[in-house]
């Protein structure tokens, strides 16, 4: 019996390591490649947590084996019982004390870069794209007329959509987000953006899309019985087709259902 | 093309001779596959079953044969539904029986839906394991089905399972995957809206008794959000739009995501459900108002001493005519929802829009002084003095148990509150223009039909200002109007112009759409 745990326990191991180093070639459960740079920064700080847990999971399983394979040859010899040792437990504490202190430190200017207002990309914080309203159960959007600055209220210039918001490619983007009725979440996987949209709050989020292209916008908060019908899309678009997009919706909006219809035959 | 009139399957015109004839004219689709759900079932109008128990047994006979039920639908030809499928003719050839090789000639349009269906990605042509149904509209085969397995781009000759000694005749016209679009709609229907809105769109689906407004019924025939004139029935289009962009204000959420050919699907599915739920309610109307043969009405009369054979007479008469008044009714349905989709049901503005200036909102105030504020109040609200008193319901001509307004569904609803800039009915100033023109019959707003197209563009660029207005900033046009209003006689106006005069405390709310306007 003690052959089969010792071959289970080097075997386990072995295999976990080797599923770590062929999963990301095999593009197996890791996720796709971020969409945007704030995106891979926070991508690499999750390799970099995953490298940790990988080396203390084979460190600690190297030590299992080497109990079970030096104690495996001895039959008489009692086990030593560590329970209790000051100095042991002094060691495993500060060491992952220091491993998780070292991770908060490193990863403060990613958090603070992605939550904290101040530290927004001066850009995108000087112009805000759109107000995303979320709702039971859609996406509202308000844009500020072109060449406007969106305000925290509404404006008679203002333009209107639902369940697409489109922003400009390559460039850091900011926009509001409320909710109308209960805690919603703002989700963009593919950019790496989760944000809560909490009830009486206009909370600033802000992105980058580094491709133009399509990406999936979803609710990411169980928010009612409708909650999956909250999908909806980001398109990202370069400057000028994004411009040009703009334009087109607030023609659209002005339509008067007169020019397109030429002569009437209204009686 | 030729067409003879004389198949069984396909005919969506009437037997002249024959009034008994049953419709056959729908033909069943094949099982409901993968989104077969557990026991859904068209539930039945309560004035159905109100009827005595043959003429509502009828109905429910006639109902079912013309429509069939969710697990079988029944695509009745004479609607104007796209029901789908790929239909063309029989090409002249020399080929001769037994075989089951056929030059064909798809229709214009049925060309790209044929490849768009059928097309496999290295360029063959895939049926499935089975085949893909063929149903012969006209010649010999008419009413009978077969199953295409192969098509030859090339010689543009369809192939059968079905062996046949006689081919069919040039010009014979088939339909192919018949349905598909009225399948794909219901799948998406059971997907995203059965849940409010019913199975049978009666908008009393599982989650409707936790909306505030209650999702629609499309069993009236009738929709509020529509760009046609008054007495006109909605578009494909108004449905699409209301599916695709959502009623803000509402639980309807936006469905912008869906494929075109999916939003197509359910609209049709949609229009196919209220045209079905109309014609009962027609077929209703005719046997209780008309007739008079309900349970009660005939349990009244046996009690008056009318004999029981005479209502028997009555009865089995009213049986017997059934299929015929289907027909009859059927064509009118038909009728009215294909105008809706002619040019001249649109509402299409006489004059483009007026510039959106102050003198043009305050024409626009003084029209909405005139003919609005009983609704929508003076301050545009919703809170008008119609929404105090009691309404008459129009059906029973007794006031309604609460006061306030009600829709033709018998839902209590509130005026629209302008001052939120919601707008269910979508915010381009055309969309306010076709409220303004139509009218909402369903909540029994009035339709300006006749007012000045100038007019209504000044209230529509009033209306689209009411949530950004400041307060004061129409009291010289009020003092104006109501004094107009004086010279011209009627002292009934004081209360009003008190009301709309503005005071210190009140100011107009502007630009707050979080709160849910409900109603
Ligand atoms: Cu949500």
């Amino acid at each position: 019996m003690r052959w089969f745990w010792l071959t289970f326990f080097i075997v386990c191991p072995i295999a976990a390591v080797v599923f770590c180093v062929i999963a990301p070639g095999m593009d197996w459960w890791f996720p796709s490649e971020a969409g945007s740079p704030l995106g891979e920064r926070i991508d690499s700080l999750f390799n970099l947590i995953l490298y940790i847990v990988t080396g203390t999971f084979i460190g600690t399983q190297i030590a299992l084996v080497y109990v079970l394979w030096k104690s495996s040859k001895k039959d008489d010899e009692r086990a030593w019982f560590s329970h209790g040792s000051h100095n042991l437990e002094v060691i495993w504490t500060i060491v992952p004390a220091g491993i998780l202190l070292f991770i908060a430190l490193y990863q403060m200017d990613v958090w603070a870069e992605y939550r904290v207002v101040s530290k927004f990309p001066k850009e995108a914080r000087k112009a805000p794209v759109a107000e995303v309203m979320a709702r039971q159960f859609e996406w509202r959007i308000r844009y500020p007329e072109p060449g406007r600055i969106l305000q925290i209220q509404q404006q008679p210039t203002d333009l209107y959509a639902v369940n697409e918001l489109i922003v400009p490619a390559a460039k850091p983007v900011m926009i509001y987000l409320k909710t109308q009725d209960v805690q919603h979440s703002f989700f963009l996987p593919e950019l790496r953006v989760k944000q809560d949209a909490v009830p009486g709050q206009i909370i600033p989020v802000w992105f980058e899309a580094t491709e133009p292209g399509e990406y999936v916008l979803v609710c990411a908060e169980l928010c009612g019985w409708g909650h999956y019908k909250m999908g909806a899309r980001v398109v990202a678009l370069a400057e000028e087709q994004f411009e040009a997009a703009m334009e087109e919706l607030a023609e659209e909006q002005s339509d008067d259902g007169f020019a397109d219809a030429g002569d009437s035959d209204d009686e | 093309m030729r067409h003879s009139h004389n198949g069984v399957l396909p005919v969506s015109i009437r037997r002249k001779s024959n009034i008994l004839f049953v419709l056959a004219c729908g033909f069943l689709l094949a099982g409901c596959d993968a989104f077969s759900p557990p026991d859904a079932e068209f539930v039945v109008r309560e004035e159905t079953d109100q009827l005595t128990s043959d003429v509502s047994k009828a109905v429910e006979e006639e109902l079912e044969s013309s429509f069939g039920n969710p697990h079988q639908l029944v695509a009745w030809l004479k609607l104007p539904v796209d029901f789908g499928g790929v239909t063309g003719a029989t090409e002249e050839s020399t080929l001769e029986g037994p075989l089951n090789k056929f030059p064909v000639k798809f229709d214009p349009e049925a060309d790209d839906k044929f490849v768009a269906q059928f097309q496999a990605d290295d360029g063959g042509f895939n049926f499935g394991e089975s085949g893909a149904r063929l149903d012969w509209m006209t010649g010999e085969y008419a009413g009978k089905s077969m199953h295409v397995i192969g098509y030859d781009s090339e010689s543009q000759q369809l192939t059968t399972k079905e062996k046949v000694e006689v081919p069919p005749a040039a010009g014979d016209t088939f339909v192919l995957s018949a349905g598909e679009t009225l399948k794909s709609g219901r799948a998406l229907y059971m997907e995203h809206c059965l849940h409010c809105h019913g199975v049978s769109g009666d908008g009393n689906g599982p989650t409707a008794q936790y909306l505030n407004p209650r999702p629609r019924d499309y069993r009236l025939g009738q929709f509020k959000f529509k760009a046609t004139k008054p007495a006109e029935k909605v578009r494909q289009e108004d449905l699409g739009r209301v599916i695709k962009y959502g009623i803000p204000g509402t639980y309807m959420p936006s469905f912008l995501l869906l494929a075109d050919e999916d939003l197509h699907a359910i609209v049709e599915y949609v229009r196919w459900l209220s045209m079905r739920g109309e014609l009962e309610y027609r077929v209703d109307q005719e046997l209780v108002l008309a007739s008079g043969l309900t349970n009660e009405i005939i349990a009244e009369r046996k009690s008056d001493g009318d004999e029981d054979a005479e209502i028997q007479e009555e009865v089995d008469e009213a049986v017997a005519y059934m299929p015929t008044m289907f027909d009859e009714l059927g064509d009118q349905l038909a009728e009215s929802w294909l105008l809706a989709e002619e040019e001249e049901s649109l509402i299409v503005p006489a004059v483009a829009r007026v510039e959106d200036s102050f003198e043009s909102r305050a024409r626009g105030r003084k029209f909405f002084l005139e003919k609005c504020t009983n609704c929508h109040g003076h301050k545009g609200r919703g809170n008008g003095s119609m929404t105090e008193d009691f309404q008459k319901d129009e059906e029973t001509g007794e006031l309604y148990a609460e006061p306030g307004l009600f829709d033709i569904w018998g839902n209590s609803i509130k005026p629209r509150n302008l001052t939120k800039g919601l707008y269910r009915g979508g915010r381009r100033p055309v969309d306010l223009y076709h409220r303004l023109y139509g009218g909402i019959g369903p909540s029994k707003m009035p339709n300006f039909a006749t007012t000045d197209p100038k007019i209504l563009w000044d209230t529509v660029n009033y209306v689209l200002h009411i949530p950004f207005e400041k307060p004061g900033e129409y009291t010289e046009v009020d003092k104006e109007y109501f004094e107009s209003k004086k010279k011209s006689g009627g002292d009934e106006d004081k209360a009003a112009e008190q009301e709309a005069t503005p005071t210190e405390s009140e100011q107009t709310a502007t630009g707050s759409t979080e709160s849910s306007d409900q109603g």
